[in-house]
């Protein structure tokens, strides 16, 4: 068991940030595809999940796309399921902080990861579709990866910055529990 | 192909289901799911390697008394 002295700084009741972060990036990771999905595949139709193997030119081909993106969206949704999971323990941990502005920095942050990752992967490397196929795909599937992958994360970043300076430990409602040195 | 023609062969079971359907899984479906899962698979890596990192560094927050 730890000791720990409340009066010296050094030995102050640690905080552990990670439990809230992951699961505010894994919420925001879930979020995110259901962005991507809800918005680019089904409202705005720019492209489907493998629309650059098969075109969604008829009735056949379009439906062939709608199961792998029914496949990207039950991904999306086990991410927020266990975002929420994670999210739940978190809370019941005294020594994680309870930051309402890290954890939105971290869902930011987490959609950027996303946007990043599935637009080096899918857009870029094996190339099973774009973001907005045509002439100057390669200047919006940069786009994405530049605004909606980097610039979110440094948005995520910036918000839970913020929140990592306001919280103090202890400050969750459930004290940190601490043994203090009785020497 | 007519309107009610299409909807006719748009329906669950008809037939441009059924060749979608066919189509799915007889066309490379372990290699497209593989690629459906592989950017969730790297976030999930990543946001765990984070995390680890965060709590491994152990810096405490800011005193803002």
């Amino acid at each position: 068991m730890s000791s720990i002295n409340p009066i010296h700084p050094s030995t102050r009741a640690r905080t552990r940030l990670g439990p809230l972060v992951a699961a505010g990036l894994v919420l925001g990771v879930g979020l995110g595809g259901f962005v991507d999905g809800i918005l680019l595949h089904q409202i705005l139709q720019w492209h489907n999940m493998l629309s650059s193997t098969y075109p969604p030119l008829d009735l056949v081909t379009m439906k062939y796309n709608m199961v792998w993106d029914g496949l990207f969206h039950a991904l999306t949704w086990t991410m927020c399921v266990v975002g929420i999971g994670l999210l739940f323990a978190a809370g019941r941990r005294a020594d994680v902080p309870w930051s309402g502005r890290l954890l939105v920095g971290s869902i930011f942050g987490g959609w950027g990861l996303f946007n990043l990752v599935e637009g080096l992967i899918d857009h870029e490397l094996l190339g099973i579709h774009h973001v907005h196929p045509g002439r100057d795909q390669l200047a919006w599937d940069l786009g994405f990866v530049i605004a909606g992958g980097l610039g979110l994360m440094l948005i995520g970043y910036l918000v839970g910055r913020t929140g990592r300076r306001a919280e103090a430990p202890g400050r969750h409602g459930s004290q940190v529990s601490h043994t203090v040195d009785a020497r | 192909m007519t309107y009610l023609a299409v909807l006719a062969a748009a329906c669950p079971d008809c037939l441009a289901g059924r060749e979608a359907r066919a189509l799915v899984v007889s066309d490379a479906f372990w290699l497209h799911a593989w690629y459906a899962a592989l950017p969730f698979a790297v976030v999930t890596v990543v946001v765990r390697w984070f995390a680890r990192r965060l709590d491994d560094a152990g810096d405490p927050p800011e005193d803002t008394r």
